[in-house]
């Protein structure tokens, strides 16, 4: 596979999986681009990996968490009002728009490793392990984020999902 | 009532649409692996020079006998219809020549791709030039006509700015014109579009062919990464390309079978096709297509490597009688 094969194919994903981090459509754009530029000059390397979708994804992650990006995005507000965003709500959901929109900004304000974690378990659907391996952590540290995070949040979960990586009760 | 996992997740899907268009950004990364590519190769380029100026070039194999040397039997050479012809032949930097610029601008080619700078301001980029081989059509673009063929005009996008235009040249071959800073109406991404002319650029590169598969030119990606791409190809993205990269790696390579190319070990062995997650690895057996790949050690970890497109029609002893031809420098760090 090459990299522009991989591009077109995991672009809108990466995109997707990055405002899921980050809340914000110019800070997503901004680490896709950089980290998908990087994976570029170093492509001949990725592919041989048995998964080079998971690779890109832990350096989206990564740039994600980094101090260094987490200094930039202190600096720049999250615009979770979706009205200015541009884009449509549906709000055909079992959760209303108002709740969704709260918890949005709640996820904001964890620290990037929970949020992280939340977004690879509940959006991503990983695996526990599957979510260290992105992380480069243990399975039992993802335990440890997820349950602080959502005592953050202060949603309730039974033990089982926390345990089997958000199969729903 | 809603669970947790239930209003997370829905919470994450109702914000989805949040997402940057990918078109938009895919046309970004593009520009921003050229310019990256440009800035190595640039590095490189004066390391190579600086290089070459005291090495010895060593020429590791030649000649017609290296196919004898060969340490397990050359399997059947005459059923390859490609033959080999002498090189050297100068090395495509890209083939294509702009035939009109707009008043105080000029064409600076680089691999696979041309910028066209102003003069004043070499280092404000007014337009880029690509080739893929395939195009995903962009959200808020229309049709427009580039020289009787259909084409795609991308207006300003309100981040950066540019503009582009797409378009078929030939069956398999996008090309795109990029505008940066306000530069790029569409009747003049149109001109230039339509004045390209097929005549390529040419550069030096560090990698010499004493022979090339016929109907092959090298195209160069770096000092030490040369694509051997047909004519009418595209290049770098083309599955018919041949890719010979002399660099540093790690570990231990020599996989395969043990060949002798010109006196030197080398080890040769066949990739399947299978899994394209995992090209490298060996075919299934039965399986009726794959590639070669030869690694060639040379010093301190640094291998060439030939690769040769998917079911070539180069036998196997072309393919030793090839990579006998190529030289490297000595004494030089390719990097990795």
């Amino acid at each position: 596979m090459t990299f522009d094969e991989f591009a077109a194919a995991r672009l809108p994903a990466l995109l997707r999986y990055a405002v899921m981090l980050t809340g914000d459509r110019d800070r997503a754009q901004d680490i896709v681009q950089d980290v998908l530029i990087r994976a570029h000059s170093r492509w001949w390397r990725i592919r041989r990996a048995d998964r080079p979708d998971l690779y890109v994804k832990r350096m989206v992650t990564n740039e994600f968490i980094s101090a260094r990006r987490r200094r930039a995005l202190r600096t720049v507000p999250l615009d979770a009002d979706p009205g200015s965003a541009g884009g449509p709500v549906h709000p055909d959901h079992a959760v209303t728009g108002t709740d969704t929109d709260d918890l949005w900004r709640r996820l904001a304000e964890l620290p990037r490793q929970q949020r992280a974690v939340l977004v690879l378990r509940y959006y991503e659907g990983l695996p526990d392990a599957e979510i260290a391996d992105v992380l480069g952590c243990a399975s039992g540290t993802v335990r440890g984020y997820a349950s602080r995070a959502l005592a953050t949040l202060r949603l309730e979960l039974t033990e089982s999902s926390v345990a089997t990586g958000g199969d729903k009760p | 009532m809603t669970g947790a996992p239930e209003m997370l997740t829905d919470t994450f899907r109702q914000h989805e649409h949040l997402a940057p268009d990918a078109g938009d950004v895919l046309v970004q990364i593009r520009v921003g692996t050229v310019r990256a590519t440009r800035r190595r190769l640039a590095l490189r380029t004066a390391a190579a020079v600086a290089a070459i100026v005291v090495a010895v070039p060593i020429a590791y194999v030649w000649a017609d006998r290296h196919a004898q040397l060969s340490v397990v039997p050359a399997d059947a050479p005459t059923r390859s219809r490609t033959t080999l012809i002498p090189g050297p032949l100068p090395a495509v930097l890209f083939p294509l020549t702009p035939g009109w610029l707009p008043p105080g601008l000029h064409s600076n080619p680089t691999a696979g791709a041309l910028w066209i700078i102003e003069t004043s301001k070499p280092d404000e980029p007014a337009f880029h030039v690509s080739i893929a081989p395939r195009h995903v059509k962009r959200a808020g673009s229309r049709q427009v006509p580039v020289g009787g063929k259909p084409g795609e005009f991308l207006t300003a996008d309100a981040r950066s700015g540019q503009t582009s235009v797409s378009f078929e040249r030939s069956p398999g071959r996008w090309v795109t014109i990029v505008g940066f800073g306000g530069r790029g109406t569409e009747a003049t991404l149109v001109r230039i579009a339509t004045n390209l002319r097929d005549e390529p650029v040419t550069s030096g590169t560090a990698l010499k062919f004493a022979l090339l598969p016929k109907g092959y030119v090298p195209m160069v990606l770096s000092p030490y990464q040369v694509v051997l791409g047909l004519s009418e190809g595209n290049g770098r993205d083309d599955p018919r390309r041949f890719r010979i990269h002399y660099r540093k790696l790690f570990g231990d390579h020599r996989k395969g079978e043990r060949v002798l190319v010109g006196g030197r070990e080398a080890w040769l062995r066949k990739a399947g096709l299978e899994d394209p997650m995992n090209p490298e690895d060996a075919p299934r057996p039965g399986a009726t297509r794959y590639r070669y790949l030869l690694e060639i050690p040379i010093e301190n970890g640094q291998y060439l490597r030939v690769e040769t497109p998917d079911n070539t029609e180069l036998s196997r002893a072309d393919v030793l009688r090839f990579a006998a031809g190529i030289t490297v420098p000595a004494g030089v760090d390719p990097g990795t």
